[in-house]
């Protein structure tokens, strides 16, 4: 019983460490995240005002693909390589900071991007926004189902550079 | 403890030093795993999604608290703070990860293990099991052990 009860101590006292260490930390993610897929991609730390950004269906983004927005391919370059969004632009988050000194001379700050990754398990599109946005980038939008949707409806697709 | 175990011709084995190595190793390892994952929570969070058990309202908050359960409870292991009680809720953290991941290699699910920390190349499997069941030996031979602990900061509390 004692053991019991300083068991449960431990477990309460961790939790109140945690709880405040989680609110002080840069590195701190909100109490609830979003992993609900039909909602859009799952993250655990989804921005106040991304799922209005988000664009849900293959049809809505098809349609801004024609008006000629940029999409930005977040995933590493060889998947890229291997397959994308006919004339979209490779940006990986895990090289960003090499790249994104390119990107920024080739499309200004006005440009209309979306982001996309492999789907809503993924969450490269949604890093990719964020960091973009912190760039300057105003119109930044997330493809949540990504290039696998956009394959099996059959839209145009290319490989390579 | 009385001096009763003069055992000559045999070499009594040193169980306060078993113990003791049982708390430092086990500790040690809790803490490690612990300091990894709160330095990432981002990263955990997407770990404990990706083991698919959790609904999603828990899925942070379970990222936010077990790490710092893992690294408390490591850290008391280490000083000889109420041994037992943390080797106590570091085997129910065994028997908890057990479970999950006994329940994902039944799904056919593997996925990043993210034991300690996320973005290791672990991946979930037979042996993350074996290693998790192992863990349990060091973790029940302090509760069971009954003598005079050493380096036990309070220890009398046990």
């Amino acid at each position: 019983m004692r053991y019991l009860v300083r068991m449960a101590l431990l477990l309460v006292v961790s939790t109140g460490v945690a709880l405040a260490w989680n609110a002080v930390s840069s590195r701190g993610i909100p109490l609830v995240g979003q992993w609900d897929a039909e909602v859009g991609v799952v993250t655990p730390a989804p921005g106040a005002d991304e799922q209005d950004l988000t664009v849900q269906t293959v049809g809505e983004a098809q349609g801004l693909w024609e008006t000629g927005v940029v999409f930005v391919d977040a995933r590493h370059m060889e998947s890229y390589l291997e397959g994308h969004i006919k004339r979209a632009v490779s940006l990986s988050v895990y090289e960003f900071d090499a790249l994104f000194f390119d990107f920024i001379d080739a499309y200004p700050l006005e440009t209309k991007l979306v982001t996309y990754c492999s789907g809503r398990l993924c969450d490269e599109s949604h890093r990719l926004a964020r960091m973009l946005k912190e760039l300057g980038y105003e119109d930044v939008r997330i493809f949540a189902d990504g290039l696998p949707a956009w394959a099996a409806a059959g839209l145009p697709v290319e490989e390579g550079k | 403890m009385t001096d009763t175990n003069e055992c000559v011709g045999r070499v009594a084995v040193p169980w306060d030093m078993v113990e003791l190595l049982c708390r430092w190793v086990l500790g040690g390892l809790f803490l490690y795993a612990g300091v990894q994952k709160i330095a990432d929570p981002y990263g955990f969070a997407k770990t404990v999604y990706g083991y698919g058990i959790l609904p999603g309202e828990l899925v942070n908050l379970m990222a936010i608290v077990l790490p710092w359960v893992e690294a408390l409870a490591g850290g008391a292991l280490i000083l000889g703070v109420w041994p037992v009680s943390s080797a106590g809720v570091i085997s129910g953290l065994l028997l908890m990860f057990l479970v999950a991941l006994v329940a994902n290699i039944a799904r056919g699910y593997s996925f990043d293990c993210g034991c300690f920390g996320s973005g290791g190349n672990e991946t979930t499997g037979w042996g993350t099991v074996w290693r998790d069941v192992s863990m349990l030996v060091p973790a029940a031979g302090v509760i069971l052990f009954r003598g005079r602990r050493r380096c036990c900061l309070y220890s009398k509390g046990e």
